[in-house]
């Protein structure tokens, strides 16, 4: 009677194609067998003085040195969180309480395009009587350092600029911002999560005094991540109890998920540069065998310059992307629209429209982020699958 | 798929006849402001019902898909219900839902998705004669839902199935029950699903100007002689008897009119509300084509309307039709849906745009003399 096969692709066997890593990232065998040990074998209770604690805190302070030398910190200096959200929180505002209680100042400035645990922070901090400031981004997507220094004022107490952006993928010219931070006294926290692992960020030639990273972006688990503070930077904690982690995030370790952050760190110190060069080849083929397969206009929102490479931004004008999504799904095709926070939830990309975009090119754009399991030939399925949908899009009748 | 019982059962019903299936729930609202609302009182637009569609689904194997089509769903939906209350008509939600949304949008995607048939939990059936489909009644007298479809163009009932039509809810439930649905004891929804609360406190929120420019005004009675004041017209319904503040001691009252332009509710007793027939906007011919010359039918003027009203359909001019019941009706009321049946087929269907008087009627019934009027 009908066809039911119709809707498959016409060239070769569906695939299964992730395309979202800085949504997450699937977690690394050899990690996997890390935290299993971990849960097995290692289950003891870091803080017990007995030899099964001390074996757990061994365990614990090995992945601390690893998360810490992938930024080249000092491993005292590692606090581990239960991921970046946290990492985040904690920093923006334990740094600004601790600093309005001893009179430092009570005004924080960030940019328009952080993640929401940045900006959902900054929400809270004014609800609380501190001064915010958000800076705007330049079209291609950079906070522009003078921008920074115009905003600063004496009572600037921090400063929170993300060294690589979830969702358009540039890299913020870090060691400028922070130089005009410093000149004003006030210190600066980045939200590390997408660059960790990937790019080279040492805080002994960067200034910086607050790092959040995060594990699951690193092909290790989830929920777990980790802030690094300098020596002498003061926090208020958010959280009371034990006493663990000298007391800026107590509570009894996550154990398993830290022992495969650790794993993960330690994998990405190995593969460091391969996985840049590789990726990033890639990376630019696949945007030429998308705008091959794609009839008509294919914008990268963003500039290509001073981006992550493993991220592509892509806008197809007057297609929906949201059902380009769903009908790359049904192809076997993960690729995501604006960050993946919040089930379900899509409303125009807050990055996009720091751009410059308007709500309708905003919601032709898709996000692709690339990873270590992606191969060349999963990349040209996926432009074909793209271009297929793209152009059923753009003919969707009005009905 | 909205997470309740029927399409779920409709899913899985479609699976044991060999259909290909999908999953595809519909987000129309936005979950972070449902979310601020207390736990148990986030109505249909609580998260936890995808969820519910995403684990039917998981549990028969097939894929769900949520589109998200919030801003279609405030400009086809919610924004036109608003407008109807605030000028004196009494909206049907849930059908332009269906038309615009449901069908519309879905159906539009559906060379994209591969998608050959769209599918719902409806109780209404789609039979297929060498004239064309047609839109039937479901077979479950209590749970009927084809008077909620009228507005369906003929061509989208052949690329539709409705597996429900069939079967009673009762029947619906076992078979979740044995298919070990979560969703088996799920209560029916009720309402409209984006209304937590009054539809009057919705509309003196979203709409604060608006509702402040109306402000109070008078009740009248059938001869114009005040007998009280209201609130704001939008708050009543035709045919409405409580929550009305008249102290006069001649009721009961019933409301028998909402004059918007005056800002009036009129009220009167019972025998004020019949009206002998009514004039229809946009019909639209689900099944057959329009009558050449006045024709007989059952018309149904509201959802919970149970065997309709025998009433005459007069032909189609300027995109309306006039129709005078058998026997005067109660509560004709502008803005609910009409929905024309023949035998167990729906006809077609429109939009109420008045009741007409008796001198309109007796004018009809003479032959070639006109009563349109743009009112």
């Amino acid at each position: 009677m009908f066809d039911l096969n119709n809707n498959k692709p016409q060239t070769g066997e569906k695939r299964s194609v992730y395309l979202d890593h800085s949504a997450t990232t699937p977690v690394d065998p050899s990690v996997a067998e890390v935290v299993k040990r971990t849960m097995l074998e290692q289950w003891g209770n870091p803080s017990s003085k007995y030899r099964i604690g001390n074996d757990a805190k061994i365990v614990l302070e090995r992945a601390r040195e690893q998360v810490a030398a992938l930024i080249n910190a000092k491993p005292e200096h590692m606090f581990f969180t239960s991921g970046g959200t946290e990492a985040d929180n904690l920093a923006i505002i334990g740094a600004m309480n601790a600093a309005r209680a001893a009179g430092r100042g009570d005004h924080f400035i960030t940019d328009a395009i952080e993640h929401s645990a940045v900006l959902k922070a900054a929400e809270a901090l004014e609800e609380d009587g501190f001064k915010v400031t958000i800076l705007p981004v330049t079209p291609d997507g950079f906070v522009d350092p003078d921008t920074l220094r115009n905003a600063m004022t004496d009572q600037t107490a921090l400063v929170s600029i993300m060294q690589v952006n979830n969702e358009i993928g540039t890299i913020q010219p870090l060691d400028q911002l922070v130089a005009v931070a410093r000149e004003r006294g006030a210190l600066f926290h980045t939200d590390a999560v997408q660059g960790f692992g990937k790019l080279p960020l040492d805080v002994q030639t960067l200034p910086v005094d607050l790092v959040s990273v995060s594990s699951h972006k690193i092909y290790g688990p989830k929920g777990v991540g980790a802030l690094y503070i300098r020596a002498g930077v003061e926090l208020s904690s958010r959280q009371f109890g034990g006493g663990q982690e000298k007391g800026v995030r107590t509570g009894t370790e996550n154990m398993p998920g830290i022992a495969g952050f650790g794993a993960a760190a330690l994998l990405c110190s190995e593969k460091m540069v391969d996985d840049a060069k590789r990726i990033g080849e890639l990376r630019d083929k696949f945007l030429a065998w998308i705008k091959a397969e794609v009839d008509g206009e294919v914008i990268v929102n963003g500039g290509l310059e001073n981006r992550i490479y493993l991220n592509l931004n892509l806008q197809f004008p007057g297609v929906e992307a949201d059902s380009l999504l769903l009908a790359l799904d049904l192809d076997g095709v993960a690729i995501s629209i604006g960050s993946a926070c919040s089930s379900g939830s899509t409303n125009p990309s807050h990055v996009l429209t720091a751009l410059g975009l308007n709500g309708e090119q905003a919601n032709a754009s898709i996000r692709v982020t690339l990873g270590r399991s992606n191969s060349a030939e999963d990349l040209l399925y996926s432009a074909q699958m793209i271009g297929k949908h793209v152009k059923r899009l753009r003919e969707m009748a009005v009905w | 798929m909205s997470g309740g019982v029927d399409s779920s059962v409709a899913a899985a019903l479609l699976l044991e006849q060999g259909y290909e299936v999908v999953g595809l729930t519909l987000q129309l609202w936005d979950y972070e402001s449902a979310a601020a609302r207390p736990v148990g009182e986030r109505g249909c637009c609580d998260i936890s019902h995808q969820m519910d569609a995403r684990l039917i689904c998981h549990q028969l194997g097939i894929e769900h898909l949520v589109l998200d089509l919030r801003d279609q769903f405030t400009q086809n939906v919610v924004q036109p219900y608003e407008n109807a209350y605030l000028e004196g008509r009494t909206p049907n939600p849930c059908i332009a839902c269906n038309t615009y949304l449901k069908w519309g949008e879905v159906l539009k995607r559906a060379p994209v998705f591969g998608f050959d048939f769209i599918a719902t939990g409806h109780y209404a059936r789609i039979t297929h004669t060498e004239s064309g489909p047609r839109l039937e009644k479901g077979l479950d007298p209590l749970k009927d839902q084809s008077y909620a479809l009228w507005q369906l163009p003929r061509t989208a009932l052949s690329m539709t199935l409705l597996p429900l039509g069939e079967w009673t809810k009762d029947k619906i439930r076992e078979k979740a029950r044995e298919l070990d649905f979560r969703t088996a004891e799920k209560p029916d929804s009720q309402e409209v699903c984006f209304i937590h609360g009054r539809y009057d406190d919705h509309l003196r929120t979203a709409h604060a100007d608006k509702v402040n420019d109306i402000g109070e005004g008078e009740i009248v009675d059938v001869n114009g002689q005040k007998v009280g004041t209201h609130s704001g017209f939008y708050s009543f319904t035709i045919g409405q008897r409580r929550g009305l503040d008249i102290s006069d001691g001649q009721g009961p009252y019933y409301v028998t009119e909402l004059d918007a332009e005056r800002n009036r509710v009129v009220v009167g007793d019972k025998s004020a509300l019949a009206r002998p027939g009514m004039l229809v906007n946009t019909p639209n011919w689900v099944s057959f084509d329009p009558p050449a010359e006045p024709t007989s039918c059952v018309v149904k003027i509201r959802y919970n309307d149970p065997k309709g009203f025998p009433a005459t359909i007069y032909p189609e001019r300027d995109g309306r039709i006039a129709v005078v019941f058998n026997k005067p009706v109660n509560a004709v009321t502008p803005g609910q849906s009409a929905v024309w049946y023949r035998g167990d087929a729906v006809w077609g269907g429109g939009i109420i745009a008045r009741a007409l008087r008796n001198s309109e009627v007796e004018a009809l019934i003479e032959p070639a003399v006109t009563a349109e009027d743009d009112r």
